[in-house]
């Protein structure tokens, strides 16, 4: 069978075999079946970000024991890949999750910075101060320390492929390009209109954001 | 409520779109501040050429076709940061046309086969199809719907039998998202940007309301 499907021409496939028809701009494969059908973007299954198995050996949820994956045989074959995407290795260490915080530097000093953080794990906790050793940012990310900074702060046991548990803390800074010198402008743009409505001159402007 | 602790969680961001793969190189990402250097220097490239992109660096895993962008992570600590880069390369790459975005979320919970039939007899009655079928079993289930207060066109949910943990169970999530034909990428990065954490709030939440549900 030609193909000219890019997406399964790369080795990029659904998820499920018979979800091809839910991948979006395939409108030459209609959907076998009046039912809503809804996408699913997900890379080749051999692709270790994904989860599904992918051989025809999947297992049924109800039983510990694998079935074939129905409808699987005497299916065509699938299509000829034209570029063959390698394996990816899996990441060493799994990360189980236990508490994450979002923070936001406030103070900067000696050895040690002040941050404000918001717990993720629960949004209803009321935010909270606390000081980190500088000794606690990994070298990377020194360079992103300073007041305003936000970083995400996990705390979690890293599993070893051993099975060995160790738990550990995490700071990681947030890494955003630079502004454009296109959103610098619309900004500015944006509060001179904001001005006007306001009927604020921009001298006064000026003066009260220096006082 | 008993809270089931997931033994392993996959965030990724998928947008089609058209892209150019070749951009996406971790020395690219490095030099716009999205990666550190030492993460970039460590990638292990899989293929970079104009048709495809993909490699892994460190907690991050990319691939890119010319329709396809896709960046996904297997280590929790960097959820954000996923969320962090994808909405940096797109700005930068403020004119590339995107019509689509999914955000998946996979979680993997360990569950001994017991539970696990439980689990699969409480989503789906098995006697009803007993009377056409021999052993039924429950293989996969895939739900969709929408999540209140969400711009995203379909939430879906999908339980299948854990490929990861054995014997576990897989609850996977994906809310897919679509903007007009041949937008730039700011309006379903500014999506990204305000739904990414309630989605993966709202698959947690959907996994431990449905685990909790099991009759033990």
């Amino acid at each position: 069978m030609a193909n000219t499907d890019p997406i399964s021409a790369t080795r990029f496939e659904p998820q499920l075999e018979e979800e091809a028809a839910l991948q979006p701009g395939q409108s030459a494969q209609p959907p076998p079946s009046a039912f809503p059908r809804a996408p699913r973007y997900v890379v080749s299954r051999q692709d270790p970000i994904t989860d599904s198995p992918t051989d025809g050996t999947r297992k049924a949820l109800s039983t510990g024991e694998s079935s074939s994956a129905l409808g699987n045989q005497g299916k065509e074959q699938p299509p000829r890949r034209v570029v063959v995407i390698p394996n990816l290795p899996p990441p060493k260490n799994a990360f189980i999750s236990l508490q994450k915080w979002c923070g936001a530097v406030v103070e900067v000093r000696g050895s040690e910075f002040d941050a404000e953080l918001r717990d993720q794990t629960d949004r209803t906790r009321p935010r909270e101060l606390a000081t980190f050793a500088l000794d606690e940012i990994s070298d990377g990310d020194r360079s992103l320390l300073q007041v305003g900074a936000v970083f995400y702060w996990s705390i979690g046991y890293e599993v070893t492929p051993a099975g060995q548990r160790n738990t550990v803390s995490t700071i990681i800074f947030r890494r955003l390009p630079a502004w454009t010198k296109r959103e610098i402008e619309a900004v500015q743009k944006e509060s001179q209109e904001i001005r006007g409505l306001l009927g604020i001159e921009e001298d006064a402007a000026r003066k009260t954001s220096r006082a | 409520m008993a809270v089931h602790n997931p033994e392993a969680q996959v965030a990724s961001i998928v947008l089609l779109g058209n892209f150019n793969p070749a951009i996406f190189h971790p020395s690219w990402l490095s030099s716009h501040g999205m990666l550190l250097p030492s993460t970039a220097e460590k990638a292990s490239i899989g293929v970079i050429s104009p048709e495809v992109s993909s490699f892994t660096a460190e907690w991050l895993v990319l691939q890119v076709t010319h329709t396809r962008f896709q960046a996904g992570t297997a280590d929790p600590r960097y959820f954000d940061s996923l969320r962090d880069l994808v909405l940096a390369a797109f700005t930068l790459l403020e004119f590339t046309p995107t019509t689509q975005m999914g955000i998946n979320y996979d979680l993997h919970f360990p569950a001994s086969l017991d539970f696990r039939n439980d689990f699969a007899d409480m989503l789906v009655d098995r006697d009803l199809w007993k009377e056409m079928i021999d052993g039924p079993l429950m293989e996969s289930l895939v739900i969709i719907g929408s999540r209140k207060h969400s711009p995203a066109k379909v939430f879906r949910v999908i339980v299948q039998p854990s490929a990861k943990v054995n014997p576990g169970i897989y609850i996977g999530f994906n809310e897919h998202f679509e903007a007009a034909a041949g937008q730039p990428p700011s309006e379903l990065m500014g999506w990204l940007r305000s739904s990414w954490q309630d989605s993966l709030d709202h698959g947690t939440a959907t996994a431990q309301y449905l685990l909790s549900k099991v009759k033990s």
